[in-house]
């Protein structure tokens, strides 16, 4: 058994999907888990695909639901757009951004390459305090609601085989490895330092 | 209550404690004896790092953290400490071992910085930095440690030394974080214990043992990215060894190792790609941008950002360019490339230093014979020839990697192929630069006897690679080595780390320094001989258990067995089987009717067919 709990982070670009169904799925099974977005705006789905609902980050996932129930509560119930709101506001009031953010993780899990990129960018751009590796591991995950729940299945899957292990950076490859042909998606795995 | 009567109440209290509660409780303590009133930190010194003997590994990790805190706000305390930290440095469990390699990057410096302080040291203090030296020297050699972790965590603490170990020069971008930290240029030439040019060489020591570290073929993926980053960041803090850093990651960019799967291949060229550009972006990379641009185009990085990441050119620049870092052995210099993608019109007329001729390196010797023979003709036929040995299909993963070349037929990209073609040729061990190169070693042994100079004044990177063989496909530019038929696997074996061929890529993936295991090839087939010496033991073994059998009323099973046995193989035990029964012929009838019953069966059995009829008669 590894020494201490892995204190895990996952990532999409708006914190409302991928990364919350994840987010839920781990804290259920016990995870010290944190959640984040990478985008500069929090978008949602609007009416056509070339207007979506444009929030900032400091807005709550109440705030966001209030506003589009006075917009279109039908299409945006029909969509499950509420639905994931709700859920969302059940574990934490807002999204956060990753970039804004100083707490330090054993394991970050991305669900998109270019969140994957802009993680890396962020690590890196960040002065290395005391070395301490934070591995970043990137899932690739459609942002819709049946892939994210596929996707915070397989998260979870992952995180329990590492969390199992008795030494995690030594068996992390292998572990990687096992993911890709078990679940046929390509990952990518790197480390950066603190 | 004080707060020492308070300190010793939780000291007690963690003896008594679990392993959480009890971490809770010598947090309380740190923060009361190093933060709150530090002069109680010698007191209850002795009482906290009695704990890093605890069970628990959390409890051992924090004992190391407290050292590093203790002897960061009491220099003075190294002296009793950090034979705990070689102790901890030693511990079995890795998680401490890595904590304890992290502390040490830190307090090595610590230790440094304070020992240059008074030109003279006490007994007391020249043993810690002589054990300071030896924990430095473990740390390094676990380079090549089993596991994984404690790898990364070595080069880390290599990329520390190197910095710490070299002088930070005008040019050096250093963090913030790191301003006060010791330097090569802050030691003193004339200490009486701590020599300034021995550690120059440890310092260059180092870097060539992290080049070579990432040159070996079967170096995982963490380690390899690990490293990438460790380069970058000693390129920009010691802009002297900017040359060797950057083609380090040529060499890296044509000899991906052959061990990473398809999708460590990815994430590595990412990284690379990040840390060219932290490379590229320093002020002192200018020389350097053309070979920089032309790897960030292979990685598919378009022009127009290579173009916004590249620094102003030389009109900001009013210092000459950084005197070649010229103390212990001579580096070489890089010629600068004309790049026709330059936009600037960089005055590359500037003048060079006027230091003595430098030695250009065998890659540059071999690149500038290749470039006037790859003329059109030529390269047209190495293709053909190549074809040959390409498979029929283009793998999946070399189309997800491949991106088309730029330029192509331009003077800049025949060499920058030159330049590939040259560092391939260098690390397979052929090539005029290589040749010239050792003719020129073979002088310089003649004429300097004891200097180490002479040794290499080239900062060569090879990587082990099996000789080519027939039917084995060749690295394409812009993508990696295809897999290793299987046709190369005896070449393979004689290397000293294993490489596992094709079949086995995916396995050999994962481990990294794993071997797979196939019986063929540690079984082999027996002689005759033996076969017949383990027969007739294992008979004689049937024959004298006879009393054993007996007790256990199994006789009939022997009997039968023995006799079936003798008479089925073309009765080559029957002598020895005779002269059993016949030493005690009363007790071993039963076996001797049994023999005689199995060979009439035999005799009969292989009789024409015609005779059935009267055996059934």
């Amino acid at each position: 058994m590894p020494s201490h709990p892995l204190r895990v982070a996952v990532v999409c670009s708006s914190n409302q999907n991928r990364s919350m169904e994840a987010h839920n799925f781990l804290s259920k099974r016990g995870f010290d888990v944190r959640s984040f977005g990478t985008g500069t705006h929090v978008k949602l789905p609007g009416p056509a695909p070339d207007k979506p609902n444009v929030y900032d980050f400091r807005t709550t996932y109440e705030q966001m639901y209030s506003d589009l129930v006075r917009k279109d509560k039908e299409l945006y119930t029909q969509n499950g757009i509420l639905h994931m709101l709700e859920r969302n506001k059940r574990i934490k009031s807002k999204p956060e951004r990753f970039q804004n953010c100083k707490d330090r993780f054993d394991l970050v899990i991305t669900c998109e390459e270019r969140v994957y990129d802009q993680v890396l960018e962020d690590l890196s751009s960040r002065e290395q305090e005391t070395l301490q590796p934070v591995h970043v591991i990137n899932v690739d995950i459609q942002d819709n609601h049946e892939e994210a729940t596929l996707g915070a299945f397989l998260i979870c899957e992952l995180c329990q085989c590492i969390q199992h292990s008795d030494d995690m950076e030594n068996e992390m490859d292998e572990l990687i490895q096992e993911f890709e042909d078990k679940s046929n998606r390509p990952f990518l795995h790197t480390v950066c330092f603190y | 209550m004080t707060t020492s009567e308070r300190v010793v109440e939780l000291l007690n209290q963690a003896a008594l404690k679990p392993s959480d509660e009890k971490l809770t409780v010598l947090k309380q303590v740190q923060e009361l004896i190093i933060n709150k009133d530090p002069s109680l930190l010698d007191n209850f010194l002795d009482e906290m790092i009695a704990f890093q003997t605890d069970k628990s590994i959390e409890v051992r990790k924090f004992v190391i953290g407290f050292i590093e805190e203790a002897c960061k706000r009491d220099n003075e305390l190294l002296l009793r400490l950090i034979a705990n930290l070689n102790m901890l440095l030693k511990d079995e469990s890795v998680n401490v071992v890595k904590k304890a390699i992290l502390t040490l990057t830190q307090l090595y410096k610590v230790t440094l910085q304070c020992l240059v302080r008074s030109k003279t040291l006490s007994d007391m203090q020249e043993a810690c930095w002589d054990l300071v030296t030896q924990m430095k020297g473990d740390v390094l050699s676990s380079l090549d440690s089993e596991n994984d972790g404690i790898r990364t965590h070595a080069i880390k603490f290599t990329e520390s030394l190197i910095i710490t170990l070299s002088p930070r020069t005008s040019d050096s971008d250093t963090p913030k974080r790191q301003e006060g930290d010791i330097s090569l240029d802050k030691v003193p030439k004339d200490h009486s214990y701590i020599r300034y040019d021995v550690l120059c060489e440890e310092g260059k020591s180092a870097l060539d043992k992290l080049l070579k570290f990432m040159v070996h073929p079967a170096i995982s993926s963490i380690n390899l990215t690990t490293a990438l980053g460790s380069l970058a960041t000693i390129a920009r803090q010691r802009p002297m060894f900017m040359s060797e850093v950057v083609q380090a990651y040529e060499t890296l960019h044509a000899n991906l190792p052959p061990t990473l799967a398809k999708s460590q291949v990815s994430s590595v060229r990412k990284n690379l790609k990040l840390h060219l550009v932290a490379v590229l972006k320093h002020p002192c990379s200018l020389e350097f941008q053309g070979q920089i641009s032309t790897l960030l185009l292979d990685l598919g990085m378009p022009q127009s950002e290579i173009t916004r990441f590249t620094p102003e050119g030389r009109e900001q620049r009013k210092r000459p360019r950084h005197e070649q870092y010229t103390e212990g052995k001579k580096v070489k210099m890089e010629p600068i490339e004309d790049d026709e993608d330059k936009e600037e019109p960089a005055p590359n007329s500037a003048p060079k230093p006027s230091a003595p001729p430098v030695a250009q390196s065998a890659i540059d010797v071999t690149a500038e014979f290749l470039h006037p023979l790859l003329t059109p003709e030529n390269v047209a036929n190495l293709v053909l020839i190549s074809m040959v040995y390409l498979p029929d299909v283009m793998p999946a993963s070399f189309q997800a990697t491949y991106t088309p070349v730029e330029s192509a037929g331009k003077d800049a990209q025949i060499k920058h192929l030159a330049r590939l073609m040259a560092t391939q040729m260098t690390a397979a061990g052929i090539g005029p630069g290589l040749e010239q190169r050792k003719a020129r070693e073979e002088d310089v042994g003649k004429e300097e006897d004891n200097d180490e100079d002479s040794v290499s004044k080239d900062r060569l990177i090879k990587r082990k690679l099996p000789p080519m063989g027939l039917g084995q496909a060749i690295s394409v530019v812009g993508g990696y080595s295809d897999k290793v038929s299987s046709d190369a696997a005896p070449a393979t074996k004689r290397l000293p780390e294993p490489i596992v061929p094709t079949a086995q890529t995916k396995l050999s993936a994962a481990g990294g320094r794993k071997k797979v295991f196939r019986l063929s090839d540690v079984v082999q087939p027996l002689s005759e001989a033996q076969i017949d010496q383990l027969t007739s033991k294992a008979v004689k073994r049937i024959l004298h258990s006879e009393k054993a059998i007996a007790q256990s009323g199994m006789s009939h099973v022997r009997v039968k067995l023995l006799s079936r046995l003798v008479t089925q193989f073309e009765g080559m035990m029957k002598e020895e089987v005779l002269e059993f029964i016949l030493a005690d012929i009363r007790s071993r009838s039963e076996l001797a009717f049994s023999l005689l019953y199995q060979e009439y069966n035999t005799y009969l059995s292989q009789l024409p067919t015609g005779l059935w009829f009267w055996r059934t008669m």
